[in-house]
């Protein structure tokens, strides 16, 4: 009975490496437009988010300093694994405190986000 | 502590317990009492509602989570989290749990396996270098530790019985485990070498330092079961009075240290396992 347990561990860890999907990266932003910490002269016309793997981006908001959401016209869509995220202002944003939040899936499976902050500040012309 | 991580700890208990108890079941179903298979199959049952409830929490935390909490009625998200390795690792644990309350040995074993082997679809070892060497031994360690655990429960019913039978079943389930143990804990202290990469990132990460709280608790156990095995199974066997109620009472507190240790491993599972740019 040993003996056929043993068997059965050997043939079930053969089967289960040898159909284990390939090595999956974990994604983390390594650029933004605008940079986090950026203080603009005036509103950006469009925003993106470069990832270091791909990964299927879910939601893609930008918010004000009161936590108002801010009209976005994203590209492609959210089943999509990309290594960047575009999305197109819908109108010039005001001078002011904004926040770019992200939510979506790595490749690895991991659900999570980030935020990107920036400030419009017309003085800084 | 987080919902997310009670939540986490609830599947772990559920799937490595509901795996345990197949494994137990598949080894020892000729040396169990009257009555033990069908409370084994109770509680098998039992582990796999609990890890119903605890995938569907999940998986609905998760759909929130991509959401940016504004629903959980989002189809399309519900279709990506479920085709995600997240969704697959929850629904072949659940597979895995089903298989393994059956009634024959071999395909309980085979449940059982399958329920730890969903746990390398998600996590640190798919990423990992030289995979699939992490995954190889997250399973071997996980099988262990499942098996541990989910013996526990019958191990206790049997020390409060002691009877002739039931002393047998302790002893062959101690020698089982004499060779199984410093197994799991090879694999596990390899596994931890091959995702920390180093002493500086056990000691100077959050990652290392819930990993060695983990190691620590784990110690504790088998303390507890070397106590068991040189102290108080030898009172049972001579007969001594009140020592099965004080051996089930041993291995009750050796399972609350394991539900300790289940959530320092639902823990890790969200921290990456080196510092940045390590």
């Amino acid at each position: 009975m040993k003996l056929f347990f043993v068997a059965l561990f050997g043939a079930l860890m053969l089967a289960t490496l040898a159909s284990a999907p390939d090595a999956r990266a974990h994604s983390e932003v390594i650029a933004s437009a605008p940079a986090d910490g950026a203080v603009l002269a005036s509103s950006p016309e469009r925003i993106s988010l470069r990832f270091t793997a791909p990964m299927q981006i879910t939601s893609l908001r930008i918010l004000d300093f009161a936590g108002r959401e801010q009209s976005l016209q994203r590209q492609g869509s959210r089943t999509a694994f990309v290594t960047e995220a575009q999305a197109t202002l819908a109108s010039p944003l005001p001078p002011g405190a904004f926040r770019i939040e992200f939510r979506g899936i790595s490749a690895d499976g991991h659900v999570g986000g980030g935020a990107v902050n920036f400030l419009i500040d017309p003085s800084r012309r | 502590m987080s919902i997310a991580e009670l939540l986490r700890a609830t599947w772990y208990v559920a799937v490595l317990g509901g795996a345990g108890l197949g494994f137990f079941f598949a080894f020892f179903a000729r040396d169990l009492a009257a009555g033990d298979t069908a409370r084994l199959r109770r509680w098998r049952a039992l582990a796999f509602a609990l890890g119903s409830a605890a995938a569907v929490a999940l998986l609905t935390s998760n759909v929130s989570d991509l959401a940016g909490g504004s629903t959980i009625l989002d189809a399309e998200l519900w279709e990506i989290i479920l085709g995600s390795p997240a969704g697959m690792s929850y629904g072949l644990g659940l597979v895995g749990l089903v298989i393994a309350m059956a009634a024959v040995r071999g395909v309980a074993f085979a449940g059982g396996f399958l329920a730890c082997a969903s746990f390398t679809l998600l996590g640190h070892t798919p990423g990992a270098d030289v995979w699939p060497l992490p995954s190889a031994l997250l399973i071997v360690h996980l099988l262990v530790g499942a098996f541990w655990i989910g013996s526990l429960p019958p191990l206790a019913w049997a020390a409060r019985r002691g009877g002739g039978r039931d002393i047998a079943l302790i002893r062959t389930w101690s020698r089982a485990a004499a060779w199984a143990v410093p197994l799991m804990l090879a694999a596990g202290i390899v596994l931890a070498w091959l995702l920390a990469g180093s002493v500086a990132n056990l000691l100077g990460t959050r990652y290392g330092v819930v990993l060695l709280a983990k190691a620590a608790l784990t110690s504790g156990m088998l303390a507890l079961a070397a106590w068991h095995l040189w102290r108080l199974t030898p009172a049972l066997e001579a007969g001594e009075q009140g020592a099965g109620p004080r051996l089930a009472r041993s291995i009750t507190i050796e399972a609350f240290i394991a539900l300790a240790v289940l959530y320092a491993a639902a823990l890790l599972v969200s921290m990456p396992p080196r510092s940045v740019g390590a």
